[in-house]
């Protein structure tokens, strides 16, 4: 498996496991209203900010973790850790999706949003398209990679 | 998406080349093992510079290494 192919598998977990974590936390603030009144979205936003260096730390120990048990499972026979063209391509496939997976999650929030939704309502299906067009990218790419390109 | 039209003998030429293996080549122009594999599947095409690369690492000319298979119109 290729060193990006590996590097794609521990982002989608992350994620997942990040949304999951992070998500249930702003569902149960949000239901709990501590996102309401005039610091509400000051709230909300401070909450975004604390989890997004947890998930990048979160990812920076699963891309070790992953390599060092992969290199023990292959005894370390095929242990590249390189970046090629075709990684390139499959990452610009990846992130073609990503972009057109969020930008129509932003467009449906302005349009909920024009519509009547709260901001809070917005700003949550924000933050819901920015991890599904994550998730969105990460699958896309290991399509590619599991066909060959 | 179909399969790219161009068609290759790396696989022979490795042979041919003191059984060259998929690594050796892979680490000859500096891709990952994985990309040789998808160009020998032609499940990818290499770049005009990636495929000379390869064409270099066995001392052959580039139409010999790989073949355009024009599509039927």
């Amino acid at each position: 498996m290729a060193f990006e192919e590996r590097n794609t598998w521990t982002y989608l977990v992350i994620s997942l496991i990040v949304m999951l974590i992070f998500g249930t936390r702003i569902y149960d603030a949000t239901v709990a209203g501590l996102f309401d009144g005039p610091d509400g979205l000051r709230t909300w936003a401070r909450t975004v900010l604390t989890y997004i260096p947890i998930a990048i730390v979160m990812v920076i120990i699963g891309v070790i973790m992953l390599n060092i048990l992969y290199g023990i499972a292959t005894g370390g026979d095929d242990l590249t850790m390189k970046e090629d063209e075709r990684d390139r391509h499959i990452g610009l496939r990846g992130m073609r999706v990503t972009g057109a997976v969020f930008s129509t999650g932003w467009i449906i929030a302005v349009i909920l949003l024009a519509l009547g939704s709260s901001a809070l309502q917005a700003l949550n299906l924000m933050l819901i398209a920015a991890w599904f067009s994550d998730v969105a990218g990460n699958l896309v790419k290991l399509f590619f990679y599991r066909r060959g390109y | 998406m179909g399969a790219p039209p161009i068609s290759n003998t790396i696989r022979r030429l490795r042979f041919e080349t003191g059984e060259m293996t998929q690594k050796g080549l892979a680490e000859a122009v500096g891709v990952t093992r994985q990309t040789i594999v998808a160009i020998e599947n032609a499940k990818y095409s290499p770049t005009l510079e990636l495929a000379f690369k390869i064409a270099k690492a066995f001392g052959k000319p580039l139409e010999e290494v790989f073949q355009y298979d024009a599509p039927e119109d």
